[in-house]
């Protein structure tokens, strides 16, 4: 993934408008939605900051070397935007979260390579959808994109092949170490919550 | 919510509980679409500044690399230490395109000269001084203008820098202009392909951005303002935003001062989209015909010294069309035969 992300941001470096669309589709969103867990859930905040971070890392493009991945890199650039906000509303650190651990963050870079983990504990709902879709972020696109297909939109394997423009043995593959991936940004996020069964491993 | 049944019932698979947490989680959420278009465009604008950056960047370590080789010749570094040592003179960064009333131009060995008229070049260092009474137009380079109002000093830096004293300057870049820094005490201001105001007024630096967007800098903190924003900063204080019109009183000396536009020979199509950049007004022609020939019209004649919206009433009747305002928009039309639009 760091290849492919390097790839792009040496593309965008030489010009290439169709790398710059496809880095702000790739990163904006989910840099909203991680800075939105951190504001309070303030849409506006949440526009605000991740807007600066994204700006503040397109300044700082020459120095990505690949050694992260593009979304790790970015979010470093969010959380001082967060910083800076959180600071002048005096109420820093009123939102800690588990992924701005060294630890959950350098386990989650680690969640390109598929290995698996148990998940343990429960949490509440509003919790579990925050920590599911932060998961998500974390995933390959085009593996987060086939998990909601399957399991939000009820596509079948047939009609995710069409989306991903491959055969049905290669989206049933996709949607395998999809759901491995996810299973083990979900327990790097969630260490608490119940196993899921690893049995497909 | 729990995955893992009792002894009695199966255990559930890996795949159906991935599915019910997603179920569960829903979609993910996207940002407003509105947000979505602001920061697009705000890094869109940031990203083609940087890649900008890096071409200038590359060719100047082309220049380099040929003026390197050029130097292995003994010759030639010969000449090019005599040429080096020779007095470099200031470089031409700007030229006022229009003065209301008279300003003075003051250089960086003292010399000071009252100007009053359009094409005087400045030089990297030169200090502009507006009494109360006049304005100035500039042009910083092809895609980027300045206008100091009223009671404003600013020094013109390096083409892409200007230090703005006091009073009020308002920039008008393209998207694809060269960075523009505007240096105050109270913190900078860095263009991102826009339209803006930046003036020092009761101890506090007020940026109206009226199209693109804005970076306020302070040290290391950073704010970006966005169309249709206001952000004052004080000392030792975070910007207050609030929102502005595009259009209005308050733009009224940005257009007084507006560079001559030059209608011979223009389209009419280039001229609505003067008098709209000025005005801030959106413009629109709902006549079908008409609006297929906006480029086809060729417009003959001067307009200088007509304020945009002068020009607009002495342009339009004598091409056979007038205009109405409706709120913020300006509407053209084909003249009726009792005189008014259809």
């Amino acid at each position: 993934m760091p290849e492919y992300d390097l790839d792009l941001v040496k593309r965008m470096l030489r010009g290439d408008q169709d790398a710059f669309e496809r880095f702000f589709e790739a990163t904006y969103p989910a840099l909203h939605r991680f800075a939105l867990a951190r504001v309070d859930f303030n849409p506006d905040a949440a526009a605000e900051v991740a807007q600066a971070a994204i700006c503040t890392a397109i300044r700082k493009l020459d120095t990505y070397r690949g050694e992260a991945a593009l979304l790790t890199w970015l979010t470093t650039f969010c959380r001082h935007e967060i910083y800076d906000y959180t600071r002048h509303l005096e109420r820093r650190a009123k939102v800690e979260l588990i992924e701005d651990d060294p630890e959950v963050r350098a386990a989650l870079e680690s969640l390109r390579s598929p290995d698996a983990h148990d998940l343990d504990a429960a949490l509440d709902r509003g919790k579990v959808a925050s920590l599911v879709q932060r998961a998500l972020d974390h995933l390959s696109p085009h593996y987060a994109d086939a998990l909601e297909w399957k399991y939000i939109d009820g596509f079948t394997v047939q009609e995710i092949a069409v989306r991903l423009n491959v055969g049905v043995k290669a989206a049933e593959s996709v949607l395998t170490r999809a759901r491995r991936a996810f299973r083990d940004a979900f327990h790097t996020l969630a260490p608490e919550w119940p196993n899921l069964d690893p049995r497909e491993r | 919510m729990t995955f893992t049944g009792g002894s009695e019932e199966p255990r559930m698979t890996s795949e159906d509980q991935i599915g019910q947490l997603l179920r569960l989680a829903g979609r993910r959420r996207m940002p407003h679409p509105g947000d979505m278009r602001q920061a697009h465009d705000a890094a869109h604008a940031e990203w083609q500044a940087v890649v900008r950056q890096r071409a200038r960047r590359q060719r100047w370590r082309s220049l380099l690399g040929g003026a390197l080789a050029a130097a292995a010749c003994a010759g030639l570094v010969a000449i090019w230490i005599q040429r080096a040592e020779r007095p470099v003179p200031a470089v031409e960064i700007a030229a006022i395109q229009r003065v209301s009333g008279t300003v003075v131009v003051t250089s960086p060995d003292g010399g000071s000269r009252r100007v009053a008229e359009a094409g005087v070049r400045l030089r990297a260092g030169d200090r502009i001084e507006v009494p109360d009474d006049s304005r100035v137009a500039i042009a910083m380079t092809d895609s980027v203008s300045a206008r100091l109002d009223r009671g404003s000093a600013a020094v013109f830096v390096t083409a892409d820098r200007l230090a703005l004293e006091r009073g009020a300057v308002y920039v008008q870049a393209d998207g694809s202009s060269t960075d523009l820094r505007i240096e105050t005490a109270l913190g900078a201001v860095r263009h991102i392909g826009t339209r803006f105001e930046v003036r020092l007024q009761d101890a506090a630096l007020r940026v109206r951005v009226r199209e693109g967007s804005i970076a306020l800098e302070r040290g290391r903190d950073r704010w970006i303002g966005s169309a249709g924003e206001a952000l004052t900063i004080a000392e030792g204080r975070s910007p207050e935003r609030r929102p502005i019109a595009a259009a209005g009183a308050e733009w009224a000396w940005v257009s007084e001062i507006a560079a001559p536009f030059r209608l011979e020979g223009s389209t009419l199509r280039a001229f609505l989209e003067w008098v709209s950049r000025e005005q801030g007004w959106p413009w629109q022609v709902d006549d079908p015909r008409l609006r297929s020939r906006l480029d086809d019209i060729v417009l003959h004649g001067s307009i200088d010294g007509l304020t945009p919206e002068e020009a607009l009433d002495a342009v339009l009747p004598a091409s056979g069309l007038s205009y109405r305002r409706d709120a913020e928009r300006l509407i053209v039309a084909p003249l009726t035969r009792s005189g008014t639009s259809r």
